[in-house]
C-alpha cells in the first residue's frame, strides 16, 4: 500500500471496492472512523466483520490505477469530489437511506445545498409535454427552485434547457461517469449546464453506459429534491423510479394530468391515484412546498446578489432549435429583431461582452403569471382569439361548435380561424374539423 | 270534506304553504299520516303553532290542483311514490331532507336499483360528449342504473349511453313531468320512460325556475352511490350536485384531462380536494366494493 494517499483518495478507493454498496460503505467508515482506517485496519478485523474474501483483497491490493484517474479528472477546471462528511455535501440527499458516499461534480458545486425540484419523465414525450417541462422549469426555477433532473431525452432535458432558460441553476445526474456524455444528443446541453449549473454522478471516472445504473441514478435526482414532478409518463416509465423513490424518501410528489385516451399519461394517472398532488399550475407546487418557502426566497435573493457583483460574463444557454421553432413564428412578426436569431441573441447575449455585465434574465422580475402559457406564441393575440384557441385545446373541433362556443357569428370565427391557420397556430383536419398546432 | 284516500292527501300536503321537508317530518310524526294531520282540527294546529296561511291552507286544501295530479296519475306508466312507500329510493330517504312525494313516469322499480350519477357541462367538448356516452353505455351493461339530470351536454349524453345500454336509466327533471322538456330533449325523454324512469318531486303542472335545478341535483346525488363528473369547468353548476354527494357522504369520481382544456379545471379541483381520478371503469367499481353482488 502506497504511503501518501491522501484521505480523499482512499475515499474513492473504498468506492471502487466489489460488494461494497452505499449503506455498507457508510457501515464501514462509521465503525472504523474513516476510509483509511478502513484500509488500514487489517484481515483480523475485516474478517470479524464477515467480509467476503473478494473484498478483503481488494482492500489489501486497492485499484490504485483506477484513483489515479479519479484525481486526474479531479485536478482539472471546476471539477470536485464531495465526500459524504463534506460541509457542501447536499443536506437532503444526505437523508435518505442509501445516499452516496461520494459525489462527482462538474460545476458549481455549491448548487448541490440550495432547494431543488425534481422535474422527470418520458424520453419520448409530446410536443406539448415537451413544452410543458420547459415552462414550468424555467417558471420555476426563476422562483428560486434548482431544478434537477436525470439529462436523459425527452421530458429530462427539456427541464433542463427550460431552467436555463430561467435563472441556468440546473442540476443533471449522470447514468455514467463524468468524463462522458450520456445521450450523446446532449452533448451541448451538458455543456451549457456545465456553465452556470452542475452536473454530478456517484459513479467513478470512466464508468460506462449500463442500464442497470439509471433506475439507482433516479434515487438521487428525488434524493436531491423537496419535490418531484413528473410530465408525461407512461405506464411503465422509467421516470416512475424517481416518484417512488421519493415517496420512499418522504418527499413530495407532484404529477401533471391529462386526457384518459392519451397513453403518455397513464403513469402521472397512476400515481395521482396513489396520492400525488395534482398539478395544474406552479402554484400548486409553490403552496405544497411553503413550508420551505423561507429556503426558497433566499436562493432567489441570493443568487441576483451574486449575479449583481459576478462580473465576468458567462457563456449564456441558447435553447436547442427544436424546442425553439415553435416560438419563432410569432416573435419574429411582434419583436423588429433584425437579428437572425432573436431569442437567443436579443434577450440573453450580453451587449457589450468587454465590460461586466450583469445577466439580464436575472434583473428581470419574475413573472407573475402562475400559469406557464403553452408557449409565447399566443400572447399578442386579443382576448377572442385566446378564447378560440382555448376551445380548440380539447381537441379536432367542427366550426359550428366553435360558433356555438365562441358566439360570435360564424363569419367571424371563420376569418379568425384563417388568420390562426396562416400563423400556423391552427390545422384544417379531415371532415372539416380545426385543430391546434404547434 | 269528500272522502279522500291517503294519497289524495299527500298530493294536498305536497302543495301546502311554507312547508319544507322538516317540518313536514315533525308533522308526520306528530299526526302519523297527512291524513291525520288534516283530519286533527283548528285546535291541535294552534297548540302546535303552526302558521296562520298553513293553518288556513289546512282547512281548505286545494283539492282542485290535487284532483289535476290524480288525473295525470291514472295514466299508464304514472306513479307516486311517497315517503313511506316499499319503492321509495332507499339511498335517498337516508339524505337530509328527502323529497316528500315523487312523481314517477315509467318503471318504478329501478329507483331501488343501485345507481350511479354522471353529470358535467352543458357545453362540452366532442370528447366529453363520446366519453359520457361510452362511460354509461359499459357502466349501464355492467348492472349500475345511470341517473343524471336532462341538462344538454353530457348530461343528456350520459342517459343516451344508458339506453344504449342496458336501457336502465333515471332522469331528473327540474319541472313538473307533464311539461315539456328542452326541445332537443323530447325524444330522450320519451325512451327514458320506455325503459327507465323520469322523476320529479315536482307535481306536474310545475314550471321550471332557477331553483328547481339546485334541489334536482341533490336528488340526482341522493339517489346514487356515487357521482362522476365529466368535464366541469370552475364554476359548472355540475358541481353542485358534487357538493351534494360529499355532503351526503356519496363518492365523487373525476375524469382528468390537458390541463390547458377549461372544460378540465372543475374536474381537476375535485381530484385536489380528494375526488378519485378516474380512467377506466374498474376505477370505479374498485370503491363500489360493498356493492359488488350488484355489479356484474
Amino acid at each position: 500500500m502506497k504511503p501518501k494517499n491522501t484521505e480523499q483518495e482512499y475515499w474513492i478507493a473504498l468506492l471502487r471496492a466489489p460488494g461494497i454498496g452505499p449503506i455498507n460503505f457508510a457501515r464501514l467508515v462509521k465503525h472504523f472512523g474513516s476510509p483509511s482506517s478502513v484500509f488500514e485496519a487489517g484481515r483480523e478485523q475485516w474478517k470479524a466483520l464477515n467480509m467476503k474474501p473478494a473484498q478483503m483483497n481488494y482492500l489489501q491490493n486497492p485499484n490504485w490505477a483506477g484513483v489515479e484517474k479519479d484525481i486526474e479528472w479531479l485536478a482539472q477546471a471546476d471539477n470536485h469530489l464531495l465526500t459524504l462528511d463534506h460541509p457542501d455535501y447536499p443536506p437532503f440527499l444526505r437523508e435518505i437511506d442509501d445516499a452516496p458516499p461520494v459525489l462527482f461534480v462538474h460545476g458549481d458545486y455549491t448548487l448541490l445545498k440550495t432547494p431543488q425540484l425534481a422535474i422527470v419523465g418520458t424520453r419520448h414525450p409530446s410536443s406539448e409535454g415537451e413544452q410543458l417541462a420547459k415552462d414550468f422549469a424555467e417558471y420555476l426555477s426563476n422562483q428560486g427552485f434548482t431544478i434537477t433532473s436525470g439529462m436523459a431525452l425527452g421530458i429530462d432535458g427539456a427541464s433542463h434547457w427550460g431552467a436555463l432558460a430561467g435563472t441556468g441553476q440546473t442540476i443533471a445526474v449522470a447514468g455514467t461517469g463524468l468524463d462522458r456524455v450520456y445521450p450523446a444528443k446532449h452533448r451541448e446541453l451538458a455543456h451549457q449546464i456545465a456553465q452556470t449549473g452542475a452536473l454530478i454522478s456517484e459513479l467513478p471516472i470512466g464508468t460506462p453506459v449500463n442500464r442497470h445504473n439509471f433506475p439507482i441514478r433516479s434515487r438521487l435526482v428525488s434524493g436531491l429534491s423537496l419535490g418531484t414532478l413528473v410530465i408525461e409518463a407512461p405506464e411503465r416509465s422509467g421516470a416512475l423510479y424517481a416518484a417512488q423513490h421519493a415517496a420512499k424518501q418522504g418527499r413530495d410528489v407532484f404529477a401533471i394530468p391529462g386526457s384518459i385516451h392519451n397513453p403518455l399519461v397513464k403513469g402521472c394517472h397512476q400515481l395521482i391515484k396513489q396520492g400525488a398532488k395534482l398539478v395544474e399550475t406552479a402554484a400548486d407546487i409553490l403552496e405544497e412546498l411553503s413550508n420551505y418557502q423561507a429556503l426558497i426566497a433566499q436562493n432567489r435573493n441570493h443568487r441576483n446578489h451574486r449575479n449583481q457583483i459576478k462580473s465576468t460574463p458567462k457563456a449564456k444557454p441558447t435553447t436547442p432549435k427544436q424546442l425553439d421553432s415553435s416560438n419563432k413564428p410569432i416573435i419574429e412578426e411582434t419583436e423588429p429583431s433584425t437579428n437572425e436569431n432573436p431569442t437567443t441573441t436579443a434577450r440573453k447575449q450580453p451587449k457589450q461582452p468587454s465590460m461586466p455585465v450583469v445577466n439580464p434574465s436575472t434583473l428581470e422580475k419574475p413573472k407573475t403569471n402562475p400559469v406557464p402559457q403553452l408557449g409565447g406564441e399566443a400572447n399578442d393575440l386579443d382576448e377572442d382569439y385566446s378564447r378560440l384557441l382555448e376551445y380548440l385545446e380539447t381537441g379536432p373541433t367542427s366550426i359550428d361548435k366553435l360558433v356555438e362556443q365562441c358566439g360570435l357569428t360564424a363569419a367571424a370565427v371563420s376569418s379568425m380561424l384563417l388568420i390562426l391557420e396562416l400563423r400556423g397556430l391552427v390545422a384544417v383536419q379531415g371532415g372539416g374539423l380545426y385543430a391546434r398546432i404547434g | 270534506m269528500k272522502q279522500n284516500l291517503g294519497e289524495e292527501y299527500w298530493l294536498a300536503l305536497a302543495r301546502a304553504p311554507n312547508l319544507g321537508p322538516i317540518n313536514l317530518r315533525h308533522l308526520l310524526n306528530h299526526f302519523g299520516s297527512p291524513r291525520g294531520l288534516f283530519e286533527a282540527g283548528h285546535r291541535e294546529w294552534r297548540t302546535l303553532h303552526l302558521r296562520t296561511d298553513l293553518r288556513r291552507y289546512l282547512q281548505k286544501p286545494n283539492w282542485l290542483a290535487v284532483e289535476k295530479d290524480m288525473c295525470w296519475l291514472a295514466q299508464p306508466g304514472n306513479h307516486l311514490l311517497t315517503l313511506e312507500h316499499p319503492n321509495y329510493p332507499p339511498l335517498l330517504r337516508e339524505i337530509y331532507q328527502p323529497p316528500p312525494l315523487l312523481f314517477v313516469q315509467g318503471n318504478c322499480a329501478i329507483l331501488t336499483t343501485l345507481q350511479l350519477a354522471i353529470v358535467g357541462t352543458r357545453r362540452a367538448s366532442r370528447e366529453g360528449i363520446q366519453t359520457a356516452q361510452t362511460f354509461a353505455q359499459q357502466l349501464s351493461l355492467h348492472g349500475l342504473t345511470i341517473t343524471s339530470g336532462m341538462a344538454y351536454g353530457i348530461e343528456g349524453a350520459s342517459l343516451w349511453g344508458a339506453l344504449l345500454g342496458s336501457g336502465k336509466t333515471i332522469a331528473v327533471a327540474a319541472r313538473g313531468l307533464d311539461r315539456t322538456y328542452p326541445s332537443g330533449h323530447q325524444t330522450l325523454a320519451y325512451q327514458i320512460a320506455q325503459t327507465g324512469a323520469l322523476v320529479s318531486e315536482f307535481p306536474p303542472g310545475t314550471p321550471v325556475k332557477r331553483a328547481h335545478f339546485l334541489r334536482r341535483s341533490r336528488i340526482v346525488s341522493g339517489l346514487t352511490v356515487g357521482t362522476l363528473v365529466i368535464e366541469a369547468p370552475t364554476r359548472s353548476s355540475a358541481l353542485y350536485t358534487v357538493r351534494f354527494a360529499a355532503e351526503q357522504g356519496r363518492e365523487v369520481f373525476a375524469i382528468p384531462s390537458s390541463i390547458h382544456n377549461p372544460l378540465a379545471k372543475g374536474c381537476h379541483q375535485l381530484i385536489k380536494e380528494g375526488a378519485k381520478l378516474v380512467e377506466t371503469l374498474d376505477d370505479i367499481f374498485e370503491e363500489l366494493q360493498i356493492y359488488r353482488s350488484f355489479i356484474h
